[in-house]
């Protein structure tokens, strides 16, 4: 295997929990290039129960793709690249097939160790499977506290309470019980406990704890004083006992990573690399938010000049986990978004099959569309946990609702292979509602996970390959909000075309728009809100690129919920009007 | 092959003569009851264990009023004792408010020296692990179960509700496309795997607990009989999933031959991590082992697929062509398909990859 650092080719292989990904990026004219894909059914499940054959099955699609051999007569990936042509310099693995972390939270009180505890969990793919708390609501007896974990049988006890120099006894007493929950469970089975509580007790801790349960003491509080929150040190940890402890045991991974420069790595990490990397482009206040929904999992990444706050449902998926969001919100809320009526029994029925046949795709418009409904309704319930986090990153400014995004990327089959660029883009403004003026772009190519891992170890490939339209743009994105009657002018926009032309919208409130602003062609955006209406920090003069479906005007008003009408007939037709507004 | 590369579908299988060997393990460590070569029935026991009951935790330290790390010096019993209800674990002193006893029948699982707790584990449940299918035992895994095997049919179901049972098959409609009639099952069907052709309502449901039937096999269910579904006291099979779906042709017509024999079915479904597939088994004599065909199979002309998606769900065909090019379907998307022939009404289709499963 070459040096990373001398790579020129590159495979990239993502292992879902459905599909298994394999994509080539390479030079092409002196400059790094998305240059080929192929998927095939990922292997981790019985018959096969070996994610490398599926793995193998996706590299044969690509050298049938690419006409460039990657595998070896005995199934190996060539590598260094060969003179002739074959093979590749580097090949970087990322998966999400893994089983999430099954964990308890242990804290003190609700509103703090246990809410940063939840923050911290859903940085890594995990599944919180009961919450122990010592004070206020969720309070348990020593020996109830213990039992639960015993019932449970969780891999890990997040334990966290107590500022620096804080609280002390209660943060022990919660320790014992957890303590003597871990114990009753069989030796090969006890769950680790991991400990981000007041730093001043981490001897003591692991003296309570002992030497027959395994302890990791993080360095640093999630909650060293009561306002500040540091959630980085526990979620390294959570990233690293799921590494070791889930990732690992995926069937068939050692087989492919010997294959790899560089460590396998979660999809989420590497996911969560690129929304960063996105951040550091452009305006240093605006940030970039990153949402992927998977076949398992959901995630969503918002991201400021570097500082990346990722946030992963690992119970709600476009496959797996249709049934748990349908328990969360309500059938009316997926329901809401359709054109057309369905009845909740075969809603439901629709998700427990997508669950039997995960690989299945939308046979027809109908049941593409409750695919769509359904991911944005998964997305809207991931934003609400993770939006509380954004505001502690986001420079804010005056009056505005939300951190505002310049750039907003949409990934996973169910987005980003819309069958038509208006589905994704209203996909993206009904489930994140977001306001301002953004660029919206799609993962078509599904090169978020490889980008992020072929960026540890070749930076260069991933700017790249991004720069060179890695990510599909959808265009740019206008949306206003305020206070305004239907029909009322709220915004006057001018849109002068780079080769000549200018045009002049009066936007009126209610409405939803595209104008024409093809790929590759540039234009100047100016921009006259009438009073009382906020389109965030922007300039006088906005230049915008074209994209697939153009400049997009959208003046519904915020929340969108508050816009649909309550009579279902008409709310129907309000949605069957948006999607023909977006060419959808 | 195409430009479309190949594609490994999911399979399904209907083989109405192979070789089963089923693991049948117990949850913990036990007891193996049978031996290798003995035949077994369904409701045989092949193996026990104990199941552990609940832990009590006894806070001595706390009962006696002395300091946590003083409370070992006053408990009278070591770990792995046994204990009765009201032994004596811990005492100070000569009067009953110095003694703490055992709350439950079971044993000292763990004296936690450094909280001065005693965890006293409850006595355990002796539980059973049946044969579940009627063959031979053709090895033994020490102290955890057996593998019995048998030659006969094997018919993977698409969802079930409940667990394992067995009995005698009854098949109570006339065609595949034929949903049950609640009429149709009568007191003859008391003890039975009731096997219809399409789908049931709850008439039929009301009525087959009121018969007492082992299990029911369908095509399908509506989506509104999920939770009447699940609260059966008998397990529930579906070949092709929810909605309205005519059981596939060749499932029917295995389930309908050998009319009288006995199966066995489990209607355990997951879906991940290690997926579990309803099954029905029916053990026929046979002289010699058939092994069930290997998996991998890409797809290919002339393979026999099942739809899985969309206004033929459930079709079952043949393919016939594998188009080069990516085909536009219904919903705009571009996507590899293979050209099947369905039969019938439904003549030649294209179906995408993703939507098809191999069937055999």
């Amino acid at each position: 295997m070459a040096e990373p650092t001398e790579a020129s080719s590159i495979l990239a292989i993502d292992i879902g929990s459905v599909n298994t990904q394999a994509v080539l990026i390479a030079p092409v004219e002196g400059s790094y290039r998305f240059v080929a894909r192929a998927q095939s059914p990922t292997t981790q499940e019985a018959p096969w129960a070996d994610v490398a054959i599926g793995v193998r099955h996706a590299i044969e699609q690509l050298q049938r793709v690419s006409t460039r051999p990657l595998l070896s007569d005995d199934g190996n990936v060539i590598s260094p690249e060969r003179d002739d042509g074959s093979g590749v310099d580097l090949c970087v693995i990322t998966s999400s097939a893994a089983q999430p972390l099954r964990l308890v939270l242990a804290g003190l009180v609700g509103e703090l160790s246990l809410d940063s505890l939840r923050r911290a969990a859903a940085g890594t793919y995990s599944a919180v499977e009961d919450v122990i708390s010592l004070l206020g609501t969720g309070r348990k007896s020593d020996e109830m506290r213990a039992k639960s974990i015993l019932a449970v049988q969780p891999d890990a006890v997040c334990v966290a309470g107590g500022t620096d120099g804080g609280s002390t006894t209660p943060v022990l007493n919660l320790v014992e019980s957890v303590a003597l929950g871990a114990s009753l469970i069989e030796p090969l089975a006890r769950p680790t406990i991991v400990y981000a509580g007041n730093s001043a007790l981490r001897a003591r801790v692991k003296e309570i704890v002992g030497n027959d349960i395994s302890l990791v003491a993080v360095e640093g509080n999630v909650r060293p004083a009561l306002g500040t929150e540091d959630l980085g040190p526990l979620q390294a940890e959570l990233d690293a006992l799921h590494a070791s402890t889930k990732l690992s045991k995926v069937n068939g991974l050692s087989t492919c990573a010997a294959w790899s420069g560089v460590p396998v790595i979660s999809t989420a990490r590497s996911f969560g690399s690129v929304v960063r990397y996105l951040s550091m482009i452009g305006d240093p206040r605006a940030g970039t938010l990153g949402v992927d929904v998977g076949a398992s999992n959901t995630m969503v990444g918002a991201a400021f000049n570097g500082k990346l706050q990722l946030t992963v449902r690992s119970d709600i998926g476009s496959a797996f986990g249709g049934s748990r969001l349908l328990s969360e919100v309500k059938i009316a809320d997926v329901v809401r978004w359709l054109p057309f009526q369905i009845h909740p029994t075969d809603l439901q029925a629709f998700v427990i099959d997508k669950e039997l046949r995960p690989l299945t795709i939308p046979a027809d418009g109908r049941e593409l569309l409750i695919e769509q409904a359904l991911a944005r309704e998964a997305i809207r319930s991931i934003v609400k946990l993770a939006q509380p986090s954004w505001r502690r990153l986001a420079p804010r400014g005056r009056g505005q609702a939300a951190p505002m995004f310049e750039r907003i990327v949409g990934a996973g089959a169910v987005i980003a292979k819309a069958t038509r660029p208006g589905q994704a883009a209203l996909l993206l403004l009904d489930a994140l509602e977001p306001i301002g003026v953004f660029e919206l772009l799609l993962d078509v190519y599904g090169l978020m996970p490889a980008l992020g891992a072929a960026a540890i170890a070749h930076p260069l490939s991933a700017v790249q390959a991004i720069e060179n339209k890695g990510l599909m743009s959808l265009g740019t994105a206008v949306v206003p909000t305020g206070t305004a009657r239907p029909g009322e002018v709220i915004l006057r926009l001018k849109m002068s075309y780079e080769g000549g032309g200018d045009l002049e919208v009066e936007v009126t409130a209610g409405t939803l728009e595209v104008l024409p602003l093809p790929p590759g062609q540039k234009a100047t955006l100016r921009l006259q809100p009438r009073r009382g209406i906020d389109i965030g920090r922007v300039r006088k003069s906005i230049p915008v690129e074209g994209g697939a479906l153009g400049l997009i005007v959208d003046a519904r008003g915020r929340p969108l919920a508050r816009q649909l009408p309550a009579d279902p007939e008409l709310r129907r037709d309000q949605i069957q009007q948006w999607l023909w507004d977006m060419g959808a | 092959m195409s430009e479309a590369g190949v594609y490994y579908p999911p399979e399904t299988r209907v083989l109405p003569l192979t070789t089963i060997r089923r693991e049948r393990m117990l949850p913990r460590p036990g007891k193996v009851l049978v031996n290798p070569g003995d035949r077994v029935q369904p409701a045989q026991p092949v193996a026990q264990t104990e199941v552990s009951g609940e832990v009590s935790v006894v806070n001595v330290a706390h009962l006696l009023r002395v300091a946590p790390a003083r409370a070992h010096k006053y408990i009278k019993v070591k770990e792995g004792a046994d204990v009765t209800m009201n032994t004596v674990i811990a005492s100070k002193g000569l009067t009953s408010a110095g003694r703490v006893k055992s709350p439950a029948n079971g044993f000292v699982y763990r004296i936690d020296k450094s909280t001065g707790r005693v965890l006293i584990k409850v006595i355990s449940r002796p539980t059973e692990l049946t044969a579940y299918l009627a063959g031979t035992v053709s090895h033994i895994i020490a102290g955890r179960g057996v593998v019995i095997e048998t030659t006969g049919a094997l018919i993977q179901a698409a969802l079930g509700f409940g667990g394992e049972s067995y009995g005698v098959r009854q098949v109570v409609s006339k065609q595949a496309a034929d949903p049950i009639k609640a009429r149709a099952i009568d007191v003859t069907m008391h003890g039975a795997i009731v096997v219809g052709g399409a789908w049931f309502d709850e008439t039929v449901l009301e009525q087959a607990i009121q018969m007492q039937v082992r299990g029911l096999i369908a095509g399908s269910l509506d989506g509104g009989l999920l939770e009447a579904a699940l609260d059966a006291p008998f397990p529930i099979l579906l070949t092709e999933g929810l909605g309205h779906i005519a059981m596939a042709a060749p499932i029917f017509k295995l389930l309908n031959s050998n009319a009288g024999r006995e199966v066995s079915i489990s209607a355990l479904t997951r879906t991940r991590w290690g997926v579990q597939r309803p099954e029905i088994l029916i053990p026929l004599p046979s002289d010699s082992k058939i092994e069930p065909p290997t998996y991998g199979r890409p797809l290919a002309v002339g393979v026999r697929v099942r739809v899985l998606r969309g206004p033929r769900q459930g079709a079952v065909g043949q393919v016939t062509a594998l188009p080069e090019l990516s085909q536009q379907i219904e919903t705009g998307a571009k996507v590899h398909c293979a050209e099947v022939d369905l039969g019938g009404d439904d003549g030649r289709a294209l179906v995408p990859f993703a939507n098809l499963e191999i069937f055999r």
